[in-house]
């Protein structure tokens, strides 16, 4: 991989980085969220919680 | 578009590494969609092979070569590997390629990671082939009979294949969310310094807009198969009414991914009639800003009405309402982009060049297979329509000419810039025009055969629709054929020709065009300066 210097610096390796794992974040987000059985657990809790 | 001062410093080539570590262990964009383009070839070829073994099947009625469980295998295979394997990937490769080139940028903002998003691929292809070989063998269970929709109950019930199919799925959903996170982050954070994203060029607009579509929606998908896996081996019953579960619900989540997904498939090609069309018209794009702003509108709106493909289910009138209005909605930021590619075109200086007919077959037969849309948006007339052969004539002319011959026009269109060589002008316009001919001659005879109620996704049909069923296979033999035509020309130019130059075409524009043809191994070592 060819290193140039101009890309290199660590300011921007860590601002494609903080992309990278927010981006990672919101998938794993959405993908989490499709599974409905959290939408029943939080209902499940709501109600517990409402006595 | 924008202008640029160059400061392009040649001095910083390295050559490229030499033998299969070149390709293997790639972190060079230009290299890695080299690779995407070609695994896209290959998959084109097998996607259409399972094509040419359904319109044979279906050339007579009754039936003629394959079993019922296998010409619907057949069917499923031929759309996922179509959708999954040859266009999503071409489109990958177009963005590897162009991106980086375009907004000058030395490369990828993480090289690695674009090196395991390819390579992810041809284990998913792998998997993808052997859910459809595994049932041919003893113990291998029944063939994946559901479409590539993969409903339950049905797709609980068919054999190990489907574990197969499901494993597949999971992999090019990797595979797509890491491009997509890679592209994003080049696009945001990797532009020459002066290039506002109001300045980028339109593919790379339409790019990132996929990109995030992607995101959104492949987690979905994803999260969708994964319940079906544990309703089918971990006695859950997410889909099954029997123990609770609905599976209705799977084809909400299924198209909640699907229906964005017919965007992520066109968005690409749009962003390259945005280059081609300008370039062979001698004009700058029509209505820049609109046209961003149309795709956004497109991408937003077609969030959120996934379930037009669902009307048949039993939904609430006001449901099916709102789905419609929806639906019917879209084709105004669509019909914008079709408008801005007509008035660019507008009394510019107009030559037609290969990439430049396949440009105007998309604006015609596009914005034909949009108008087939809208009439299966109206719920009353979709409930006629539904399931039959008119739904597969209409996906077929918004996804051949909407997607893939975008993906062409892009290949022709930036083919002397890769190979350096200009392809042969004559046999591109003979492919062309057997292309396009070849397609119509198959699906256009489709509307009638489903306004006439000849149901899709069956194996046999009644004698009644024997006329038009002939007349659809004999044009996808032109059709299947005129491929072969493609990968010559592609051989051909790679192998030789005449010279390309940096600006290989006339009126085209872009910092792409001031590289050389080919260009260097790694390119933009030193940023341009975009005014």
């Amino acid at each position: 991989m060819i290193r140039i210097p101009e890309y290199q610096t660590p300011a921007l390796r860590k601002k494609n980085l903080r992309l990278v794992w927010l981006l990672i974040g919101f998938a794993l987000f959405i993908f989490f969220t499709s599974f409905p059985f959290w939408t029943g657990l939080f209902r499940i809790v709501g109600n517990q919680a409402a006595g | 578009m924008s202008t640029t001062t160059l400061s392009h410093d040649e001095a910083h080539h390295h050559d490229a590494p030499k033998g299969w570590r070149r390709w293997l262990f790639s972190t060079n964009h230009k290299d890695i969609g080299t690779l995407y383009l070609l695994f896209a070839l290959t998959m084109l070829f097998l996607g259409g092979a399972s094509a040419m073994l359904i319109r044979m099947e279906l050339f007579m009625p009754g039936i003629q070569l394959v079993d019922p469980d296998l010409y619907n295998n057949l069917v499923t295979n031929h759309a996922l590997i179509m959708i999954f394997g040859a266009v999503m990937p071409a489109a990958a490769g177009l963005a590897n390629w162009m991106i980086p080139m375009m907004i000058g940028a030395p490369d990828m903002a993480l090289p690695r990671m674009n090196n395991l998003s390819f390579w992810i691929l041809p284990a998913a292809a792998t998997m993808l082939i052997l859910s459809f070989v595994v049932p041919f063998f003893p113990g291998g269970g029944t063939q994946i009979n559901t479409g590539w929709t993969l409903y339950p109950p049905l797709s609980v019930q068919v054999g190990m294949s489907m574990d197969f199919l499901i494993f597949a799925i999971h992999l090019l959903g990797i595979s797509s969310v890491l491009a997509s996170i890679n592209i994003i982050v080049t696009l945001l954070n990797m532009r020459a310094p002066g290039m506002a994203l109001m300045k980028m060029p339109m593919f790379c607009w339409t790019w990132l807009v996929t990109a995030f579509l992607l995101i959104l929606v492949v987690p979905v998908l994803a999260g969708g198969v994964t319940m079906l896996l544990f309703d089918r081996h971990f006695g859950t019953s997410f889909f099954d009414a029997a123990g609770g579960g609905d599976p209705v619900l799977f084809q909400h989540l299924f198209w909640f991914f699907g229906h964005p997904e017919v965007y992520i498939l066109l968005l690409p090609s749009i962003g390259v009639l945005s280059h081609v069309i300008p370039a062979f018209s001698r004009k700058p794009l029509f209505g820049y800003n609109s046209m961003v702003g149309s795709m956004l509108a497109v991408a937003t709106i077609g969030m959120v009405v996934w379930a037009h493909h669902q009307y048949t289910i039993g939904m609430s009138m006001g449901a099916v309402t709102y789905f419609m209005i929806g639906t019917i909605i879209i084709s105004i930021p669509v019909g914008l982009m079709i408008f801005n590619f007509i008035a660019t075109m507008w009394r510019g200086s107009m030559t037609f060049e290969t990439p430049m007919l396949f440009a105007i077959a998309i604006v015609l037969m596009f914005t034909f297979g949009g108008l087939s849309g809208v009439m299966l948006a109206v719920v009353p007339a979709d409930m006629q329509y539904h399931d039959s052969m008119f739904v597969v004539a209409h996906f077929h002319y918004v996804l051949m000419p909407g997607a893939v011959f975008g993906l062409f026009a892009g290949v022709f269109y930036w083919l002397p810039k890769w190979t350096g060589h200009m392809y042969d002008e004559r046999l591109g316009k003979i492919f062309f025009w057997t292309n396009v001919i070849g397609f119509n001659i198959t699906f256009f005879p489709q509307h009638f055969l489903g306004l006439a109620g000849m149901p899709r996704r069956i194996i046999d049909y009644n004698v009644m629709f024997t006329e038009f069923n002939v007349i659809s296979s004999v044009g996808a033999i032109i059709f299947g054929l005129s491929h072969l035509l493609l990968l010559y020309i592609v051989i051909k130019t790679i192998r030789g020709g005449k010279k390309a130059e940096s600006r290989s075409w006339e009126g085209a524009k872009g910092l792409e065009w001031e590289l050389d043809s080919p260009p260097a191994f790694h390119t933009w070592t030193v940023a341009p300066q975009v005014k």
